[in-house]
């Protein structure tokens, strides 16, 4: 049994983060910035000149993925520093739900911070409500497969997957202990994500997971969605028949919570939701209490928000105000992630969506007509 | 009792992947997993069906497909709309009321609707997004 103490270092850092904002955010800036300072791209943006996050902002312009595309193929050939502040510990892919697939390096710190991070949202829940035995049980793992193709990287051959699956094997204490199947046994299915191979892996969780001290659920909500109707239609009982599920760690789409929410607990019964933002780029935000919104992981990341009336610090948004993610991390400064962010006051926000045209318009007339009551 | 040809697990009939190591367990010398996989879908869903029939026969209640719970306000707005247009044209045509009268009646109502619409929504919109 993980003790309480451990559990605490996991959450206070994010805890403490969330009472004075502004001063962690100014120390995650001065840490990053010795980082970009040791890559070509921070210098030839002048990091070490950078003391504050005005300066910060007026010398490094925002960059998508397209823009770091150049950057990570010199990553590719061998030469990291160009952008990253420490070499990469391995490759990995994104889904492409939102578009087209990205390939991104990762280095050890991003890892560690993946992990720290990641464990949040359960930890948290956890100690909020005194309920140890969601971290003594097996959480069904429905992450994707960690190995699907190879590249040239510095002159080696090296295999890349899936971020999630990336993610959960290199993290020993959730892969080795606690997923079931592991993350290996996933991979062994093969690479492909059509609806076949995605019911071979559901059925490999469902035997692995069978008559098994199963508590949580965690990873992708219309993945943890689909393993329930598959149980159902292929073995008869849904998973609340099979399971006693203490907590879901739901993540990667919007209305988690009124959504996906009643129809998950159809399927695995009165169970607690706890929503993440979280993305092959980091794990940056957790719901902190039974409000259903996120609170973001000051200590680990820099937010900035571009938004109507110009650049703000995500923390500085009063509640209504919104606008397009901008996250500076170990990987790159000022990264656009492409996301929108809603204030909802005191920390707490909402992911409303891809910062594309309908999501804006909706979201705008959603302001328009129901904004007044808000 | 059947078991792995990879691993040496035990495995039973009903399972499609081992386990203990996930290798597919081989249920024919021919079938591959995957037609093995798609055989058994069909078998179900046939079973299921089959299922569905005999529970309308008894007059059983269906379960509500959880898709159903999304999207439902529109809908019934546009079906309420309709039964207003349909209703004015009713009167119209039957002398009820001045033809002349429809156009700003039907205004009156729809703003009506709008209202109550708005009201509905901001209940709804409040709820889902709490004072913290």
């Amino acid at each position: 049994m993980i003790g309480v103490d451990i559990l605490k270092q996991i959450v206070n850092p994010w805890h403490e983060s969330l009472k004075n904002p502004a001063e962690a955010q100014q120390k995650v800036l001065e840490n990053l910035l010795e980082g970009y300072a040791k890559t070509l791209y921070g210098k030839n943006h002048s990091a070490n000149e950078i003391k504050d996050g005005s300066s910060f902002r007026a010398n490094f312009p925002t960059i998508n993925y397209v823009g770091l595309r150049p950057y990570l193929e010199e990553v590719k050939a061998g030469n990291h520093s160009v952008i990253l502040p420490e070499p990469p510990l391995c490759w990995v892919m994104t889904r492409g739900s939102t578009g087209m697939s990205k390939v991104l390096p990762v280095t050890k710190t991003h890892i560690e911070q993946i992990f720290w991070c990641g464990a949040r949202a359960i930890t948290n829940y956890a100690l909020r409500k005194n309920s140890m035995d969601v971290l003594a049980g097996k959480i069904l793992n429905l992450n994707f497969p960690s190995t699907v193709t190879t590249t040239d990287a510095g002159g080696q051959k090296i295999t890349y997957g899936y971020s999630s699956g990336t993610y959960a094997k290199l993290n020993p204490m959730l892969n080795q202990v606690s997923l079931l199947p592991r993350q290996e046994e996933i991979d062994a299915l093969g690479s492909g994500i059509s609806r076949l191979d995605w019911e071979k892996r559901f059925e490999l969780v469902y035997q692995s997971a069978l008559n098994q001290h199963v508590v949580a659920a965690i990873g992708v909500t219309p993945v943890i969605l689909s393993f329930a109707r598959y149980v159902k239609r292929r073995h008869g009982k849904k998973p609340k028949d099979l399971w006693n599920f203490k907590v879901l760690v739901c993540t990667s789409v919007r209305k988690i919570q009124f959504k996906y929410g009643p129809v998950l607990r159809k399927f695995f019964g009165e169970v607690p939701i706890v929503e993440m933002y979280s993305a092959t780029e980091g794990a940056f935000a957790q719901q902190l209490d039974d409000l259903p919104y996120v609170s973001p992981n000051y200590d680990a990341y820099y937010f900035e928000v571009e938004t109507g009336k110009g650049t703000k610090m995500l923390h500085e948004l009063k509640r209504g105000e919104w606008g397009r993610l901008i996250i500076s991390s170990c990987l790159f400064p000022r990264y656009d992630i492409g996301d929108m962010i809603e204030a909802m006051g005191k920390n707490y926000f909402r992911v409303f969506g891809r910062a594309k045209p309908l999501t804006i318009l909706e979201h705008r007339l959603y302001r328009l007509f129901f904004g007044w009551f808000l | 009792m059947l078991y792995c040809h990879k691993c040496g697990s035990e495995v039973n009939e009903e399972m499609t992947f081992c386990p203990k190591c996930g290798t597919a367990i081989k249920v024919t010398e021919t079938a591959s997993t995957e037609r093995y996989i798609s055989e058994k879908a069909e078998k179900q869903e046939k079973h299921e069906k089959h299922e569905k029939e005999e529970k309308m026969e008894k007059g059983e209640p269906q379960e509500k497909h959880e898709k159903q719970q999304f999207g439902v306000l529109g809908p019934l707005i546009g079906g309420f709309i309709l039964i207003i247009v349909g209703f004015m044209f009713y009167l119209a045509v039957s002398g009820a009321i001045n033809v002349r009268s429809i156009f700003p009646f039907f205004l009156i109502i729809i703003g009506g609707i709008v209202i109550l619409g708005v009201a509905i929504g901001a209940v709804m919109a409040r709820k889902k997004n709490p004072m913290p």
